[in-house]
């Protein structure tokens, strides 16, 4: 899914990504996250992705985070909770 | 406005003027941790709440501003003066922000406009230095760590649940771990943050666990975390000490943990003897959450805010209660059989010192230092000595000094003028300093201290002096004083407040039209105080301005004149005396006696307020004093202390000098309460046969 709408996965936006997700998983369409669009994301973004992946995986689902830019990367790495995201990556 | 926003406009008021300190401060030259961590930590702050109430524009400005003062922190970016006076701009555009949004307007193009322009010089100063030649941080210590005996250590982070709303970020925190060490091992521990159904989003569940090297000391590597210790629950310890690990896993009670950390390579499963008992699964530990309510419990007991207008209408009450009280006394004392109702005088008289207390606490609470205030000219002082090319250094002291809220609220403005005067018209150029002998750069001091029961604020130059001349015949040029008149230093110098009086020869938008030193004067003459000015001709000019504790209510002491109670206040009052026969006999004409070998002046009150001749057999001296001046009021009968509510007498007896207001007493006769300061000043200007 490309989630045209979504710059940034910051705390300003997580409690409206959520609801996105929620959504999202019930629809069988959600392999992937193209991210190629976002362009911030922060620790309680990560915590997002990382709750969104528990969640899919409880519906037996694998997700994809994918095109993710190299600033992007580099955001995620400064989190120190990268490696979190494992396979998704 | 509701009450978060005010709350969040108060809160961001303090951060931008304790960020204006630290940029004022490092301007002057004095660039310490404090500093730089007090604007981080103010840019981060109202970045944090202005994203919880969704304001983007404030957020996005304060974000480049807060990546600059990280870097500097980290030690990457060296400050520059040009950077100061840049950060000092931003700061003034986020008050702008804040005031647009908290007001609910749109934010203007212009605005818009400034704004990016604001951040894209910041970015240019976010540019790495290769070497950082000047200490900011103390890092050049820290950094030098190649000879020195390295240890690893074990970091526990745990986040208390709000840590995510508080604006703090770790990611600040990692980054200068990495700069006085090197983090070898970090894993995030992610078993406690829920399934994406049951998560709300903006809590904090994630924790982490690292393996820290560096030659640091604990008290240093705990001092990183001190910006963020107030939400963050911190275990640190060394590797080499096998026990820390039982407790650690004890501290925090999580089942997953210990698997955790022997999988992560982060402890061998040797460490561990103890198997977990309880089953938490939660990561925010109980220590947190008791240190949460400790936090809480400590800031309800230590400050509450409260609405200013909420004190003024008990105070209002209380004045009311006073007047109350007092005709209940006055009817008590009126009582025919005093000993009959000697428990019912008891129970008032008891009721009377019971409402001093709550009196002195009501106003109590309405004192406020005037450090706050004084501040907030620091930014005056140096943007009008920029603005003119001179050099000044602005030095304030007694900080703590308490005063009434609205007497520090109406004094602001009248300080603003006459400080902005000191350095226009005071400091000289610095050029013609060095001509002069002095130094290049001014001072110009603001003080504040309580002297004599009053409230004494100072401001005093190092500059040109005023020049008695020159407004002297600027005084006799307006008619204002007679050609022939004979004026002290003092008196000429206090021309300066008189309307249209203005010796400058240059008018600048700052000063120099001879408007408002007239209101200046009359604004503090208002607030019951008095202005006067002590000045050398090249050496410098000092204004002391004198100004009562409260406005309300005050300790008054009950004088009859004629048919007239007067109300004296107390603290003003050095001490009464019986003017005797001898001391009649040796007075004759003249208005003053010999007290204990000194002259003293004295006012007949009677003669000055036509009031009707006295009844009284003995005639009485209030000796009543104001700074270094003492004067003798003659009164008839001393009726003793009173406590007293000043209420105003109107427009049509604005113009009574030596009146400041007036009392209803408790009989509900109205007494006149004396302006002491400007009685003593008339004495000395007039002598006391003229009529008030």
């Amino acid at each position: 899914m490309a989630f045209e709408n979504i710059s940034a996965i910051t705390i300003y936006e997580v409690e409206e990504l959520k609801e996105l997700f929620l959504k999202a998983l019930d629809s069988d369409d959600f392999t992937h996250f193209d991210m190629s669009k976002v362009q911030r994301i922060d620790l309680v973004g990560m915590q997002l992705l990382i709750a969104l992946l528990k969640s899919a995986q409880k519906r037996e689902k694998k997700i994809k985070f994918i095109n993710i830019s190299s600033s992007l990367h580099e955001q995620m790495q400064e989190t120190l909770c990268i490696d979190s995201l494992g396979e998704a990556l | 406005m509701n009450e978060e926003l005010e709350i969040f406009l108060e809160d961001c008021e303090d951060q931008l003027q304790s960020m204006e300190n630290a940029l004022l401060q490092m301007q002057s030259g004095v660039i310490d941790e404090d500093a730089i961590g007090s604007i981080f930590r103010a840019v981060h702050t109202i970045k944090g709440s202005a994203g919880m109430f969704g304001f983007d524009d404030i957020v996005s400005f304060a974000h480049t501003g807060e990546n600059l003062f990280d870097l500097i922190r980290q030690g990457s970016v060296k400050i520059s003066p040009d950077m100061l006076t840049h950060f000092l701009l931003c700061k003034d555009h986020m008050e702008k922000l804040i005031d647009a949004v908290v007001n609910e307007e749109d934010i203007s193009p212009q605005l818009e406009a400034i704004g990016e322009k604001l951040v894209e010089k910041l970015v240019t100063y976010m540019t790495p230095i290769e070497e950082v030649k000047e200490v900011v941080l103390n890092l050049n210590e820290i950094d030098d760590t190649s000879n020195k005996v390295t240890s690893l250590w074990h970091i526990s982070i745990r986040f208390s649940k709000d840590f995510f709303t508080t604006g703090m970020s770790i990611n600040a925190t990692f980054n200068f771990l990495n700069k006085i060490g090197t983090i070898h091992i970090n894993h995030a521990l992610t078993y406690a943050i829920p399934l994406l159904e049951e998560l709300l989003p903006t809590q904090a569940y994630i924790g982490f666990e690292l393996v820290f090297e560096t030659s640091s000391s604990k008290k240093e590597i705990e001092e990183v975390f001190e910006f963020i210790e107030d939400d963050v629950d911190l275990v640190l310890f060394q590797t080499e000490d096998i026990e820390a690990y039982d407790m650690l896993l004890q501290k925090r009670k999580e089942s997953q943990l210990k698997d955790t950390l022997i999988s992560a390579k982060l402890a061998l499963a040797e460490n561990f003897t103890l198997e977990l008992q309880e089953d938490e699964s939660s990561v925010s530990s109980e220590a947190i959450v008791e240190k949460e309510i400790k936090k809480k419990e400590k800031k309800v007991s230590t400050t509450l805010r409260v609405d200013s207008t909420k004190i003024d209408v008990l105070i209002n009450y209380m004045s009311e209660i006073v007047i109350a009280n007092s005709k209940i006394l006055s009817l008590v004392a009126s009582e025919d059989d005093k000993e009959e109702n000697s428990e019912l005088q008891e129970a008032a008289n008891n009721m009377k010192e019971l409402l001093e207390y709550v009196r002195d606490g009501i106003m109590d609470i309405r004192m406020i230092q005037v450090g706050d205030s004084f501040n907030k000219f620091k930014r005056i002082v140096n943007d009008t000595s920029q603005k003119i090319g001179k050099d000044v250094e602005f030095v304030i002291s007694g900080e703590d000094t308490e005063l009434d809220k609205t007497v520090v609220e109406r004094i602001s403005d009248p300080l603003v003028h006459m400080l902005r005067n000191s350095i226009d018209h005071g400091i000289e150029l610095p050029a013609e300093r060095l001509a002069n002998g002095k130094s290049a750069k001014g001072r110009v001091d603001l003080r504040a201290f309580a002297d004599s029961g009053s409230i004494v604020i100072e401001i005093e130059d190092d500059g040109k002096g005023l020049d008695k001349t020159k407004i002297l015949a600027k005084a006799i040029e307006n008619g204002q004083v007679h050609p022939n008149a004979n004026l002290s230093d003092e008196e000429i110098f206090k021309l300066i407040f008189e309307a249209g009086l203005s010796t400058a020869e240059k008018v600048s938008d700052i000063s120099g039209r001879g408007v408002g030193m007239d209101v200046v004067r009359r604004n503090i003459e208002d607030l019951r105080g008095t202005i006067d000015i002590e000045s050398t001709l090249g050496k410098g000019s000092k204004i002391i301005i004198r100004l009562p504790l409260t406005l309300a209510i005050i300790d008054g002491f009950l004088v009859q004149v004629g048919n007239t109670k007067y109300i004296i206040p107390l603290e003003n009052i050095k001490e009464c005396i019986e003017l005797s026969k001898t001391q009649e006999t040796e007075m004759g004409s003249n208005e003053f006696i010999n007290l204990r070998g000194e002259m003293l002046p004295l006012i007949d009150v009677r003669k000055i307020l036509h009031e009707d001749k006295s009844i009284y057999k003995r005639t009485n001296i209030v000796i009543v004093y104001f700074g270094n001046k003492t004067v003798g009021l003659i009164v008839d009968e001393l009726l003793g202390e009173y406590q007293t509510v000043i209420k105003s007498l109107g427009e049509v007896f604005h113009k009574i000098s030596g009146i400041s207001g007036g009392s209803i007493l408790g009989s509900g006769e109205i007494a006149l309460i004396f302006d002491i300061p400007r009685l003593i000043e008339l004495k000395s200007r007039l002598g006391s046969d003229n009529e008030l």
